[in-house]
C-alpha cells in the first residue's frame, strides 16, 4: 500500500514541472502484492484473464446451485400433491433458482467470456480499467455469496424473481428473505454496471491499429451491445430495488395500495429492465454462435452487417416490448395491441439472426466439433424457443398462455437453448485457448447428446402441461385438474422430471470432461483454424496478451494472415501460406520493447467486501453500516492514493532492464 | 381432436411428446383436463381460439421450414474434403428478402391479433355484472343489486365458485384485498389479474351449462397453489332457482337437535369472522362478523349458504366425496345445473377433508398462522388458524353447516 | 513582509473586531462585546509583536543562515488556510454566545481548515520541489477533497432548489419547473448546435444560474415555506367536522388537488350541474342499479369530479359512530371526504371499508355538504 513515492533525489531536469515518473521510494503499510503465483495471485489480479476465468469458475459454481434448485422443483411437480418441498421452501426454491441462474449463472458467464475475450479480440493488452474489472468480480462474488446466505439464516426470498409488489412487502413476506435478495442484486447490480462502462470504453478506445468498428469480431460487437442494454437497464433496476428496500426497511409506501400506489409501478419498472435482460442473456451467447459457426464452416459470416445491425435493433427495440410480460395485468386494449405489435417486431431481427447463421453454413464445409454442436444446438432450440414466443405475442393468445408451464417452456428453450448452449459452444471453442489444453471431443459428444436429449424433455413437455392449463409456480398440482388424456399433466410432468436429471447428467458430463482432460497434451497453438485476434496469440495467452500489437487490415484478421486468395478477377482460390504457429512466431519475432502492465491491488477486493458488510448492516444493524462505510471509505482511499503500476522496488526481485514507461501501459483507474 | 389414452408405448409417447414439442402445431387436444386452453366454451375463448390455432399451426409451419433447410445444410455442406468455400461476406439483396418476408409473415399476424384485442374488450353487450374479489387464498364473488342476471333484489355473497346463467354475457369486475391475483377460466375466457385498488373486467359466457375449473395464475404468496375457483354454468331457469335459493331467509336449526347446538358452536367459535346472514344473537340483534378486525385482508367467506357450493377453502378440497363429486361434474350438460342445485347431502359429504380442515385448517392449507410469524401483520392471521376445536364440537358444527343450504 | 504566523494573526484580529461590531450591535449584554473586544485587542498585539520582530524572517547580515534557515528552503506557496483557520475560531466563538448552528459551522469550518494546513505543510516539505510537493498534497487529499466537495455541492443546489420549491405557492412551482425545463433545454440545444461556444462561456452560464439559485434558495429559506398541510383528506376532516361543512377550511386551501391513481378506479362519482351524484364505473354500471357496490375490506380508488361550477367537496356518511362494535372502534371516523374540489377538479378518494352496509341501520350515504339533492347510496355486501 504505498501512499505516495518520493521522487529521485535529484530532481527531475526538464524543468517543466512533470514530476518524474520512477518512483524511488515509497511511503505506506504494505508492500504491493506482486505474486504472480499463489492465492494471492488470483485474490489481488487485475489482469482481465485471471479475472475472466474466476467469473467463469463461480458461475459454473452457480449453475450447479441453481440446477440443484431445478432438481428439487422438478422432483416436487414429479407427482399430484408432492411432499419433497413444503409450499414455503418450494416458494424460495423457484425464486432463487432463477435468481441464481439469471444473475448469477448467465450474466457472469457471458462476463467471463466478455473479460477474457474482448481485449483478445480487439488486440488490446487489458480492458480499460483493470482495478475496476477486479472490483465487479470480487462484487459479484460477494453479491452471490450474500444473496444465498439468506438460506442460513430464517430463509431465502419466496416472492417470485419478478417479486411482484405489494406480494414482496413486509406483511406478506415477513422473513429477510426479499432483503437478502434485494440487497444481493442490487450488489451485483453494481458489478455489472461497473463491468459494462468498463467494457463499453475498452472496446470505443483500445482496438487496436486498423481495427475499425465494422472489423470488430462479431462476439466483441454483441458484448458491446450488451453491455450498452445493462448500461441502461440496470438503472431502471436498481431505481425499482432502492424503493423496495425502502418500502421494506424504512417503512415507505411506494407500492401501499391504501396509501395510494398502484402496484403496477414495480411490473413497470421490473420489466422495463426485465426484458432487456433477455438480450442481455442471449446476445452473448448469439455472438459466441457467430464466431463458431464461420470458423467450422470455414467461411465468414454471412451479412456481418446484417448480423451486427441486427443485434443492435435487437437491443433497441428490446426497450419497447416490456409490457408484453403484462398483457393481464390490466392495460388497457391500445396499450396491449402497441406492445403486442412492438413484440412482434422484435421477432424479425432474431429472425435474421437465425437465417444468417442457416447462410453462413450454406456452402461451408461443416466440421462437428462439440463446439460446433452446441452452436448448431442454439440454432435449432432458439428457433423453437422464438416461435412459441410468437404465439404469446399474440396477446389473446397469451392470456391463455402468460404465468403457465407454457412460458416456462418458452422461456428455457430461449434461456438455456438460446443462451446456455452458446455459452457451452464457448468453452469447448475456447478452452484450449484459456487453459492450452483441449477438451476431449468424446466426452464432449456425450456432454451435448445428453444435454440436449434432456434438455427437450425436461422443457419440452412444459409445452403440453401449460397449454393443458397448468400455472406456474404451483407447490403442487391436483389429479382433480390433471385430465386423463393422452396430454395429461400426470405422464407429461413426471417425463418432465425425467428430463431435468437427464440434463444434470450432461451437465455433470462437463465436469467430468474437464476432470478427463486435465492430462491431455498441450493442444495446438490454432487447434481450430481460426479467424479473429484472440487467436494470434499463444494459448494461454501471456499476461500482456500479444507481444506486438496487432495492426488490422481485415475482418477475420488472423484467417487472412494464413490464407491468401491467389485466384484470378473474379474466380477466388484461398490457399494457406503460413499455418497459425508460423504467424504466431512472426509476432514474437517483433515484440514490442516496453510492456507495462498495470499492477495486482489489494483495494477492489476489500471495497467489494465492505459492500455485503454495508448490505447485513442494512438487515440487522446499524453498527454493520458503520463498520461496512468505514471499511469502504479506507478502500476508496487505499484505491485513489495508489498508482497504477508497482514501484519497482516491491518487485522481488527487481526486474531487470530499462525502467522508461512504454506507451502501452493501461490507464488505470 | 380426441386421442384416446394409452399408457403402455412410452419411448413412442416420449417421440410423439418430443415431436408435439417441436411443432407446437398439435397441443391442446385432451378431452379431459378442466383447464384445457384448447377447449373452448364460450364465445370468448372462442375468439382466443380462433386466432391461436392458425397462429400455432403458422408457427409450426415456419419451424418445420426452418429446421429442414437446417438439416438438408447440416448434411449436404458437412465437411467431405472439399475446397476451401469462397470468402463471400454475404448478399444484401437475398437478406432483404429474407428479412421482408417474415415482416410481413408478423404484419398479417397483427392485423387479426389488435382486432381480437379489440373485440374481447368490449363491454356494450353486457347482461350481468358480477364482482370478485381476490384474497390471500381464496375468491369472493359478489352479485350486486341489478335488473341483469335476471334481477337481483338482493346482495348475493359466494365464494370460491361463480354461479352463471347460460348464453348470458356476463361481466367479471374484480379487484383483489392484498396482493395481486389472476382469474383464470381457461375454457371460458383468458386470464385477468386482479389488482388491489384497480378494478380489471373480464368477460365471461359459456354456451353450456357446466362446471368450468380455474386457478389463480399470478403467484400469490404461500398457498398460491391452494387458490382455484370454478364457474358453474347453469340455464337460466335453474339459475333462477340457485338465486332465490341464495336470497332466501335464514332458518334457525330445529331446537334440540345437533345443528341447534352446532348454531350456538358457530356462534361462539365462529362468527366473529365467519358471517351468516340472519344469525341473531340472544337479544335478537343481528350478529355482524367483524372479519375485518381479525384477519389481515379483512375478509372471510360467507358461511350462509355454504353448503350450495361443492368445494371449500379456496376451492381447493371437495365438499363432495369422489363419487358424488364425480356424479355433479361428469354430468350432462341437461343434468348438470340440476345435480348442482342438490347441494351437500349429509351422505354425500366428503367428511373427511371437512373435518380435517376444521380440525386444524392450517395444518392441510399452508397460511400464516403461526403466531411468531404475524409481528409484521399486528397479529392478524392470514388466513383460518387452528381454533382448536374438540371433536364434538366439529360434530355439530358440521351438523350445523350441512343446513346451511 | 507578512509572514504565515503574521497573517494568521493579522486575519485573526480583523474577524475579532468584525465579531466585536457585530455583536455589539445585534445582541443585549455586554459580556459578550467585552470578551470579543479582549480577544481582538490581544490578536492585534501578537500581530504588531509578530510583525516587528520579523518572526522567522532571516537577517541578511547572517551569511551562516542563508544556507541553514528555513528561508533557504523553497518558500512555501500561498495559502488561504491560515485565514481560513481563523474565520472558523472566530465562528466558533461567535457561535459560542449566539446560536449552535453558528458554532457548528465554526467547528467544521476550523478542522476542515486545519486539515488542509496540515495536508499542505507536510506535503511541502516532500521534497525541494514545489510542483511535486503539490502533486503530492493532491495525492493525499483530492480523494477526500473532491467527493465532500461534490457533496456540499450537489447538497447546497438540492436545499436551494428545495427551498425555493417550497417557497413558491403551488401554482408557481409547476410554472417554475416549466421555465427551468425550457431554460435547460435551450442551454443543451445552444451546446449541441454550437460546438464552438467556449467551455469558460458555458462554466460562466452555469456558475451563475447556480449563484443564483444558491441566493434564491438562502433568501426563500429565510422567507420560510407557504404553509403545507399534511392532512390532505378523510380522517382527519372527519374529526373537525369539515366534512358536514360546504365551507372552506384552511386544509382546503392548502392541501394538494392530487389524483392518485386515474387509472382503473373503482368508481367516478360525478357532482354535476343539477346538484346530483351519479357514478360511472371502469365498463357498464349494473343495469338498474340505483347505488354504488364497493368490496368490502378491499382498497377502492373512488374519484370525485366536480361539474357543479361551485367549489364542493364529497363526503361519505358510514352510519352512526355506534355501529361498529367494541370499545375501540369509539374513535373511528364514520365519515370520510375529501377537501374542497374546485369546479372542473377531480380529487382521490382510498376507501377500505370493513363494516358491511348492513351494519348501519340506514346504509352508508355519499353526500356533497352544502347541495340538498345530491346523495348517493353506497353498498358494501
Amino acid at each position: 500500500m504505498a501512499i505516495i513515492e518520493r521522487p529521485p533525489e535529484t530532481p527531475a531536469e526538464t524543468g517543466t514541472g512533470a514530476p518524474a515518473a520512477a518512483a524511488s521510494e515509497s511511503y505506506g503499510f504494505f508492500r504491493r502484492p506482486v505474486e504472480t503465483k499463489g492465492w494471492k495471485a488470483w485474490a489481488f489480479t487485475v489482469d482481465h484473464k485471471k479475472i475472466g476465468i474466476m467469473y467463469g469458475a463461480i458461475a459454473m459454481m452457480f449453475f450447479f446451485v441453481g440446477g440443484l434448485e431445478a432438481l428439487l422443483i422438478r422432483l416436487q411437480l414429479a407427482q399430484a400433491d408432492g411432499q419433497i418441498l413444503s409450499a414455503d421452501k418450494y416458494n424460495q426454491m423457484f425464486t432463487m433458482h432463477a435468481t441464481t441462474m439469471v444473475f448469477l449463472f448467465v450474466m457472469p458467464m457471458a462476463a467471463a467470456f466478455a473479460n477474457y475475450m474482448i481485449p483478445l479480440q480487439i488486440g488490446a493488452r487489458d480492458v480499460a480499467f483493470p482495478r475496476m474489472n477486479a472490483l465487479s468480480l470480487w462484487l459479484f462474488i460477494f453479491g452471490g455469496i450474500f444473496i444465498n446466505s439468506s438460506w442460513i439464516l430464517g430463509g431465502a426470498a419466496d416472492g417470485g424473481w419478478f417479486m411482484y409488489a405489494p406480494n414482496s412487502s413486509v406483511p406478506f413476506s415477513p422473513t429477510n428473505g426479499v432483503d437478502f435478495w434485494v440487497l444481493g442484486l442490487l450488489i451485483t447490480g453494481i458489478a455489472s454496471l461497473v463491468s459494462a462502462i468498463n467494457l463499453i470504453v475498452t472496446v470505443l478506445n483500445m482496438r487496436a491499429p486498423g481495427m475499425s468498428l465494422m472489423r470488430m469480431p462479431i462476439f466483441t460487437w454483441m458484448g458491446l451491445v450488451t453491455q450498452l442494454l445493462l448500461l441502461f437497464a440496470m438503472p431502471v433496476i436498481t431505481v425499482a430495488l432502492f424503493l423496495l428496500m425502502f418500502q421494506r426497511n424504512y417503512d415507505a409506501t411506494f407500492f401501499s395500495v391504501e396509501d395510494g400506489a398502484d402496484p403496477l409501478l414495480w411490473q413497470h419498472l421490473f420489466w422495463i429492465f426485465g426484458h432487456p435482460e433477455v438480450y442481455i442473456i442471449v446476445l452473448p451467447a448469439f455472438g459466441i454462435v457467430s464466431e463458431v459457426l464461420p470458423v467450422f464452416s470455414k467461411k465468414p459470416l454471412f451479412g456481418y452487417p446484417f448480423v451486427v445491425f441486427s443485434g443492435a435493433a435487437i437491443g433497441f427495440v428490446g426497450f419497447g416490448v416490456w409490457a408484453h410480460h403484462m398483457f393481464a395485468a390490466g392495460l388497457g386494449p391500445i396499450s396491449v395491441s402497441v406492445f403486442a405489435v412492438a413484440t412482434m417486431a422484435i421477432a424479425i431481427p432474431t429472425g435474421v439472426k437465425i437465417i444468417n447463421w442457416t447462410l453462413t453454413m450454406w456452402g461451408g464445409k461443416l466440421r462437428f466439433t462439440t463446439a460446433m454442436l452446441f452452436a448448431v444446438g442454439l440454432i435449432v432450440e432458439f428457433t423453437i424457443g422464438g416461435l412459441s414466443g410468437v404465439t404469446h405475442a399474440v396477446a389473446p393468445s397469451d392470456t391463455q398462455q402468460t404465468d403457465t408451464y407454457y412460458i416456462v417452456a418458452h422461456f428455457h428453450y430461449v434461456i438455456f437453448g438460446g443462451g446456455v448452449l452458446g455459452l457451452f459452444a464457448g468453452m469447448y471453442y475456447w478452452w484450449p485457448k484459456i487453459f492450452g489444453k483441449m477438451l476431449n471431443e468424446t466426452w464432449g459428444r456425450w456432454n451435448f447428446w445428453v444435454m440436449i436429449i434432456g434438455m427437450n424433455l425436461a422443457f419440452g413437455p412444459m409445452h403440453i402441461v401449460g397449454l393443458q392449463g397448468q400455472p406456474r409456480r404451483m407447490y403442487v398440482w391436483t389429479e382433480n385438474r390433471a385430465g386423463e388424456g393422452f396430454f395429461n399433466l400426470g405422464f407429461w410432468n413426471f417425463v418432465s422430471t425425467i428430463g431435468a436429471f437427464i440434463l444434470g447428467v450432461g451437465a455433470l458430463l462437463f465436469l467430468f470432461n474437464i476432470w478427463a482432460s486435465r492430462k491431455n497434451p498441450p493442444a495446438p497453438i490454432d487447434p481450430w483454424d481460426a479467424r479473429s485476434l484472440e487467436w494470434l496469440t499463444e494459448s494461454p495467452p501471456k499476461e500482456h496478451n500479444f507481444d506486438r500489437i496487432p495492426s488490422v487490415n481485415s475482418l477475420d484478421e488472423f484467417f487472412h494472415r494464413k490464407y491468401e486468395d491467389v485466384g484470378e478477377g473474379d474466380q477466388h482460390d484461398y490457399k494457406r501460406v503460413a499455418t497459425g504457429a508460423e504467424v504466431i512466431a512472426n509476432e514474437e519475432a517483433h515484440a514490442d520493447a516496453h510492456i507495462h502492465m498495470p499492477s495486482p491491488s489489494y483495494w477492489p477486493i476489500v471495497l467489494a467486501f465492505s459492500v455485503p458488510v454495508l448490505a447485513y448492516g442494512v438487515i440487522y444493524s446499524s453498527l454493520l453500516i458503520a463498520a461496512g462505510a468505514a471499511i469502504a471509505i479506507m478502500a476508496m482511499f487505499g484505491w485513489a492514493l495508489e498508482p497504477p503500476t508497482a514501484d519497482e522496488s516491491e518487485f522481488d526481485p527487481p526486474p531487470s532492464g530499462d525502467d522508461e514507461p512504454s506507451k502501452e501501459v493501461a490507464v488505470s483507474v | 381432436m380426441e386421442t384416446t389414452s394409452t399408457v403402455n408405448k412410452m419411448s413412442r409417447r416420449i417421440r410423439i411428446g418430443l415431436i408435439a414439442a417441436l411443432g407446437l402445431a398439435v397441443a391442446g387436444c385432451a378431452q379431459d383436463a378442466p383447464q384445457d386452453t384448447f377447449d373452448p366454451a364460450g364465445e370468448n375463448a372462442q375468439k382466443i381460439q380462433d386466432l391461436q390455432v392458425p397462429i400455432f399451426i403458422l408457427a409450426g409451419v415456419v419451424g418445420l421450414i426452418v429446421l429442414s433447410v437446417l438439416t438438408f445444410v447440416l448434411i449436404r455442406f458437412r465437411d467431405r474434403g472439399q475446397a476451401i468455400p469462397e470468402q463471400s461476406h454475404g448478399n444484401p439483396m437475398l437478406e432483404i428478402v429474407l428479412t421482408i418476408i417474415p415482416a410481413l409473415i408478423l404484419i398479417g399476424i397483427s392485423i387479426p391479433t389488435v382486432g381480437t384485442i379489440l373485440a374481447l374488450s368490449e363491454t356494450d353487450d353486457t347482461e350481468c355484472i358480477i364482482n370478485v374479489t381476490g384474497q390471500q387464498w381464496w375468491w369472493e364473488v359478489d352479485y350486486p343489486v341489478q335488473d341483469g342476471c335476471g334481477g337481483i333484489s338482493d346482495v348475493i355473497i359466494t365464494s370460491g365458485q361463480m354461479v352463471i346463467p347460460t348464453g348470458t354475457e356476463v361481466l367479471v369486475r374484480g379487484t383483489s384485498r392484498d396482493v395481486i391475483h389472476s382469474w383464470w377460466i381457461p375454457r371460458l375466457n383468458g386470464k385477468k389479474d386482479m389488482v388491489p385498488g384497480r378494478v380489471h373486467n373480464v368477460r365471461l359466457q359459456a354456451d353450456e351449462p357446466g362446471i368450468y375449473a380455474g386457478q389463480c395464475t399470478e403467484f400469490c404468496g404461500l398457498s398460491h397453489a391452494n387458490m382455484r375457483m370454478e364457474v358453474i354454468a347453469m340455464d337460466p331457469d335453474d339459475f333462477e332457482t340457485w338465486k332465490a335459493g341464495q336470497m332466501a331467509e335464514y332458518v334457525a336449526p330445529e331446537e334440540g337437535t345437533l345443528a341447534a347446538e352446532g348454531e350456538a358452536t358457530f356462534i361462539a367459535q365462529c362468527s366473529r369472522c365467519h358471517q351468516v346472514n340472519g344469525l341473531e344473537d340472544d337479544d335478537g340483534n343481528p350478529i355482524i362478523a367483524r372479519p375485518d378486525l381479525q384477519v389481515y385482508s379483512g375478509a372471510t367467506p360467507n358461511l350462509s349458504w355454504l353448503m350450495t357450493r361443492n368445494t371449500f377453502a379456496g376451492a381447493s378440497w371437495d365438499l363432495l366425496t369422489p363419487e358424488c363429486r364425480a356424479d355433479v361434474w361428469d354430468a350432462s350438460p341437461e343434468t348438470v345445473g340440476e345435480k348442482y342445485l342438490e347441494g351437500v347431502s349429509p351422505e354425500c359429504l366428503n367428511s373427511v377433508d371437512f373435518r380435517e380442515w376444521l380440525r386444524n385448517a392450517p395444518a392441510k392449507k399452508p397460511m400464516y398462522t403461526d403466531p411468531t410469524e404475524l409481528e409484521e401483520t399486528g397479529g392478524l392471521p392470514r388466513g383460518m388458524p387452528d381454533l382448536g376445536l374438540g371433536e364434538d364440537q366439529i360434530d355439530q358444527l358440521v351438523a350445523y353447516l350441512l343446513e346451511r343450504q | 513582509m507578512f509572514t504565515t504566523g503574521s497573517k494568521f494573526l493579522i486575519g485573526s484580529a480583523v474577524f475579532a473586531i468584525i465579531a466585536t461590531i457585530a455583536y455589539g450591535i445585534s445582541q443585549d449584554g455586554v459580556m459578550g462585546t467585552i470578551g470579543l473586544a479582549s480577544a481582538a485587542a490581544a490578536l492585534s498585539f501578537l500581530a504588531g509583536v509578530n510583525i516587528f520582530t520579523h518572526d522567522s524572517n532571516v537577517s541578511g547580515s547572517d551569511a551562516s543562515a542563508i544556507d541553514s534557515c528555513a528561508a533557504a528552503e523553497p518558500a512555501p506557496a500561498n495559502s488561504i488556510w491560515p485565514l481560513a483557520f481563523a474565520l472558523g475560531a472566530v465562528v466558533l466563538a461567535v457561535g459560542l454566545i449566539t446560536y449552535q448552528a453558528v458554532f457548528i459551522i465554526g467547528i467544521v469550518l476550523l478542522l476542515a481548515a486545519g486539515a488542509e494546513w496540515t495536508t499542505q505543510a507536510w506535503a511541502e516539505q516532500a521534497s525541494a520541489e514545489a510542483a511535486h510537493n503539490s502533486e503530492v498534497r493532491s495525492r493525499i487529499a483530492n480523494p477526500l477533497e473532491f467527493p465532500l466537495a461534490a457533496a456540499i455541492g450537489v447538497g447546497l443546489i438540492v436545499y436551494a432548489f428545495s427551498r425555493v420549491m417550497l417557497w413558491l405557492s403551488k401554482t408557481n412551482t409547476v410554472i417554475a419547473l416549466g421555465v427551468l425545463g425550457a431554460i435547460i433545454v435551450s442551454v443543451a440545444f445552444l451546446l449541441a448546435y454550437r460546438p464552438g461556444l467556449r467551455s469558460r462561456t458555458a462554466v460562466g452560464v452555469i456558475g451563475v444560474g447556480v449563484l443564483a439559485l444558491v441566493v434564491g434558495g438562502a433568501a426563500a429559506g429565510l422567507d420560510g415555506e407557504r404553509d403545507v398541510h399534511e392532512q390532505e383528506t378523510t380522517v382527519d376532516l372527519a374529526h373537525e367536522g369539515i366534512c358536514e361543512s360546504p365551507e372552506e377550511f384552511e386544509a382546503d386551501h392548502n392541501a394538494s388537488q392530487s389524483v392518485a391513481a386515474t387509472a382503473a378506479v373503482a368508481a367516478t362519482i360525478t357532482l354535476d350541474d343539477s346538484g346530483e351524484l351519479n357514478y360511472e364505473l371502469n365498463g357498464p354500471r349494473p343495469e338498474g342499479a340505483t347505488a354504488l357496490t364497493l368490496q368490502r375490506s378491499s382498497p377502492s380508488n373512488v374519484l370525485f369530479s366536480n361539474k357543479s361550477g361551485e367549489e364542493r367537496r364529497l363526503s361519505l356518511n358510514l352510519g352512526p359512530a355506534t355501529a361498529g362494535s367494541g370499545a375501540d372502534e369509539e374513535d373511528a371516523p364514520h365519515q370520510v371526504c375529501t377537501t374542497l374540489v374546485e369546479f372542473d377538479g377531480e380529487q382521490n378518494l382510498t376507501l377500505i371499508i370493513g363494516l358491511p352496509s348492513i351494519a348501519a341501520e340506514d346504509g352508508y350515504h355519499f353526500f356533497v355538504p352544502g347541495v340538498e339533492s345530491a346523495e348517493l347510496e353506497l353498498i358494501v355486501p
